[in-house]
């Protein structure tokens, strides 16, 4: 595999994805490419095209044996953090231009960014050659879904109520990414790892409400529900 | 006192600044022109290169004392690539600009111009415009002075048949070819071959006085005011014929004495005495021990090792962002019951809240009351502007003085500053939440405390740094300015102790009135060397305003020397007159020659004293002119040359100057002789 610089002609631009009915979708726009690489990994590591190539080399994967592997997932990393998947150019087009992958490639709580590559495929060489991204066009993200619980407790004769919240421990979880808001009350507040897997008690004012919001630099890696 | 400041152009150095506050004195010594005019349209040319540049010397003179100066003209005549060439001299905008434009190849023809245009004046401007006034400088020693002689003698106008005609030929007695040798060979020339006609007069004046003395190039300019001073006795309005007469007609030279108020010397110590004066005045008085309250109070320091004007912008750009106390009541819990366990502590720690909420309370702090400060000290601007903040505090508490004192205890302030923010600690009543939000305060505080100080330290360390740099140029522009004056003499003496004393009295009035300090502009830490000299300038401009540097000469004779009583000082003027005339003939001859005093004159303003007394005398052995410049008192006696053909000036030696190649020139200094 080289990994050639960017260049506009083989360009991956608008990549998006859709989950419906236990499948994501994603679909995006290029301009030529005889195939297509696309990159699974845990977004809260960085991904490297020059690490991912090499990770691959060290597997012993060929360049020819990508390319007959079709639509299959191959993990790259045992803890599953990064895998890749080979598509082509035919087959892209064939399926009205989307790919779709089953739900359950994606464990519950990672995070996950999806990098999709356009690879020109030597056939005579047996050789890809795969394009660097100019802008971050190629690249998606699948937040965790933060499933919050949340529930009210009326305290008579008080203005105030008890709100029980509860949200499920993440691996991996980043001190402070999660935050609650009290309605009319200004300021967030961030949740630590400690916080998470237990019931937490909140006196908030009877009219008041809480919601979870999650703090903007981790945005990618959680998302409300 | 209030000064209006006058702006100059960039002062350099301290010689620039001598030079202004000379020039400034001298200007205010003038006064309007007095009744005196020009009866005839004169004409003034100068002749070659060498003697165009005196021009101002001759023009000065007349235009102080002749109210319609403005409408005589000015030519000059040199000769260039085997042509004569002619200019006139241009109106400036600046008094002190001389520009000449290319009028003509024709002295006769540009003459005619130059007369027609004084012809074109209004009638009351010449009242007598049947004769013409041509007043030619030469300088003997230009290349083909010979040519320039003739050209005098063969010039004539075509406008008026009555011209007087009158040469200063200014000889260059220094030894040398070029010096000597072609002024004797010039005079000889012209008393050999030349006659002079009735309307043509020449004067002789030349460097080396009869005395021995020799005019050195900054004294030169002499002769050319004494030449001015001829114009103006020959051609005054108010004059009788007869003495008139003994003006003109053959070859003749002066003996010139003046005495003169000190100007120069006067503004030379004045401004040396003050700038001696203002930092040793200062320092006395703002120069002192400053115990720490007193460092304290002007850093704002309060009890906790805060610093008003940080707590201010700490609580305008940070404070305001924190959450309210009360927010820290959402904080989660494990139980209600433990909420309200918590509210019932008394000393609530960070820890203690943590272990009730799980760590949400630290987390909330760092995003609620750590974040904001630091995002604060990471924008520049914020930095930038609380670094100027910082800096004009300090420049404004502390003195140039102070610095300087602080500078000696650079530890102990440096420690000072950097002391450790204290916890004001929370009263016991207070509750849980209020006790979290005010550590949280704490927290943040310390924090910005600990960027804050360091921008203190650094502002302070710049500003001891700029003080020792203004140290060295005040010293430096002292320096600059003692280099140039120079104390020779008796005079000088009386100047320099009668002014010293009046810079002095001058700065203790400033003193008296104004706040500590009395000049900051000129002890401004941040002052440049051009700021300090203007600002010192802007206080001489102050201090001149003082009557006793307006005084006409005997007025400042009288203030400085013990107050002479009216006879004394005429007696004094007298006999420095006499002192400085004697010898004082403008030309060296090798052999005694017959000279017949024509004419004693004194210039003088007529509201002098001397002169008043010179009136009474009325004697018939001297004439008065009313002189406009109240600064100096002039005599002149003009001598007939009756055998010129004797001529032979000293300085020649031995050596036969008649041929060109005799013995090497002196090094040529450059100033036209």
């Amino acid at each position: 595999m080289i990994i050639q610089k960017a260049d506009q002609t083989y360009q991956i631009r608008e990549l998006e994805y859709k989950k419906n009915m236990g499948m994501v979708t994603f679909n995006w726009r290029f301009k030529e490419a005889t195939d297509f690489l696309v990159f699974i990994y845990d977004s809260r590591h960085e991904f490297n095209l020059i690490t991912a190539k090499e990770i691959i080399e060290e597997a012993g994967f060929s360049d020819h044996d990508i390319i007959n592997s079709t639509k299959k997932i191959i993990p790259l990393r045992k803890n599953g953090t990064l895998k890749m998947m080979h598509i082509s150019r035919r087959e892209f087009l064939n399926n009205n231009r989307r790919l779709q992958l089953p739900v359950n490639e994606f464990k519950k709580n990672i995070p996950y960014g999806i990098s999709v590559y356009a690879c020109n495929y030597m056939e005579d060489k047996k050789k890809i050659y795969i394009y660097q991204a100019v802008l971050e066009d190629n690249t998606c993200f699948l937040p965790v879904l933060i499933n919050a619980d949340i529930q009210y407790k009326k305290m008579p004769f008080s203005k105030d109520k008890l709100c029980i919240l509860y949200l499920p421990v993440i691996d991996g979880y980043k001190d402070g990414a999660i935050m609650y808001h009290v309605s009319g009350i200004v300021p967030d507040f961030p949740l630590p790892q400690q916080c998470l897997g237990r019931e937490l008690t909140i006196t908030i004012p009877r009219q008041s409400e809480v919601s979870i919001r999650i703090q903007e630099k981790y945005k990618k890696y959680y998302k409300d529900r | 006192m209030e000064q209006k400041q006058n702006i100059k152009e960039n002062l350099c150095n301290g010689k620039e600044l001598l030079e202004c506050c000379i020039n400034k004195l001298n200007e205010n010594q003038q006064r309007e022109t007095g009744g005196n005019v020009a009866l005839y349209p004169t004409v003034i040319i100068m002749m070659g290169n060498k003697c165009r540049d005196f021009v101002q010397y001759i023009k000065n003179t007349l235009d102080e004392n002749w109210n319609n100066a403005c409408f005589l003209q000015y030519l000059c005549v040199v000769k260039e690539d085997g042509q004569w060439k002619v200019f006139f001299l241009k109106d400036g905008d600046n008094v002190n600009t001389y520009i000449w434009e290319y009028s003509s190849i024709n002295l006769e023809i540009s003459l005619d111009d130059a007369i027609v245009k004084m012809l074109e004046t209004e009638e009351k401007i010449f009242s007598s415009r049947t004769s013409v006034k041509l007043e030619y400088v030469l300088d003997a020693t230009e290349d083909n002075s010979v040519e320039y002689f003739k050209l005098f003698q063969q010039t004539n106008n075509t406008m008026c048949p009555n011209e007087l005609k009158t040469l200063y030929l200014m000889l260059d007695q220094r030894p040398g070819d070029s010096h000597a040798g072609a002024s004797h060979r010039l005079l000889r020339s012209i008393v050999k071959d030349s006659v002079l006609t009735g309307s043509q007069t020449v004067y002789l004046l030349s460097n080396y006085l009869s005395s021995g003395q020799m005019l050195s190039d900054n004294n030169i300019w002499q002769n050319y005011r004494l030449s001015a001073n001829l114009i103006l006795l020959g051609g005054n309005k108010k004059g009788s014929g007869s003495v008139i007469q003994n003006l003109f007609r053959g070859f003749k030279t002066v003996s010139y004495a003046f005495v003169t108020k000190p100007t120069d010397e006067i503004a030379a110590v004045s401004i040396r005495a003050l700038f001696h004066g203002l930092y040793t005045s200062e320092e006395s008085k703002l120069f002192h021990e400053m115990p720490a309250n007193e460092i304290k109070e002007k850093l704002q320091m309060d009890e906790y090792n805060g610093f008003l004007y940080l707590e201010e912008l700490f609580n305008k750009k940070i404070k305001a962002k924190f959450p309210r106390e009360t927010d820290w009541k959402y904080l989660p819990f494990s139980s209600w019951q433990d909420y309200k366990k918590v509210q019932g502590y008394t000393a609530i720690t960070l820890e203690m809240a943590d272990n009730a909420t799980f760590g949400a309370a630290t987390a909330f702090m760092q995003k609620h009351y750590i974040e904001p400060v630091k995002n604060f000290f990471e924008d520049n601007n914020e930095i930038m502007q609380c670094k100027e903040k910082i800096s004009g505090i300090l420049k404004k508490n502390f003195n140039y003085f102070e610095i300087l004192y602080l500078s000696e205890h650079q530890e102990s302030l440096k420690e000072m500053v950097a002391s450790l923010y204290h916890f004001a600690g929370s009263p016991e009543k207070d509750s849980f939440y209020k006790r979290l939000h005010d550590l949280g305060v704490y927290e943040s505080k310390c924090i910005f405390y600990n960027y804050a100080k360091k921008l203190i330290k650094s502002e302070l360390e710049l500003l001891l740094e700029s003080a020792q740099n203004f140290k060295e140029i005040y010293i430096k522009c002292e320096k600059e300015i003692e280099q140039q004056c120079f104390i020779t003499g008796g005079e000088s003496k009386s100047v320099e102790k009668f002014y010293s004393e009046t810079v002095r009295e001058y700065i203790e009035q400033k003193q008296h009135f104004n706040h500590s300090p009395a000049f900051p502009e000129v002890f401004r830490v941040s002052n440049i060397k051009e700021e300090l000299l203007q600002a010192v300038w802007n206080e001489y401009l102050g201090l001149i305003k003082n009557n006793i540097y307006n005084c006409n000469f005997e007025q400042e004779l009288d203030n400085r020397m013990n107050k002479l009583n009216e006879n004394g000082r005429h007696k004094f003027v007298s006999e420095e007159l006499k002192k400085r005339l004697k010898g004082s003939v403008r030309i060296k001859n090798t052999i005694e020659i017959p000279m017949a005093k024509a004419g004693c004159y004194y210039l003088v303003n007529a509201n002098a004293e001397y002169a008043k007394t010179l009136e009474a005398a009325e004697s018939k052995e001297y004439v008065l002119f009313d002189l406009n410049r109240t600064d100096c008192i002039e005599q002149l006696e003009i001598y007939n040359i009756t055998s010129p053909g004797l001529l032979h000036l000293a300085g020649t030696g031995d050596k036969n100057y008649d041929n060109t190649k005799s013995r090497p020139d002196l090094p040529n200094k450059g100033t036209g002789i």
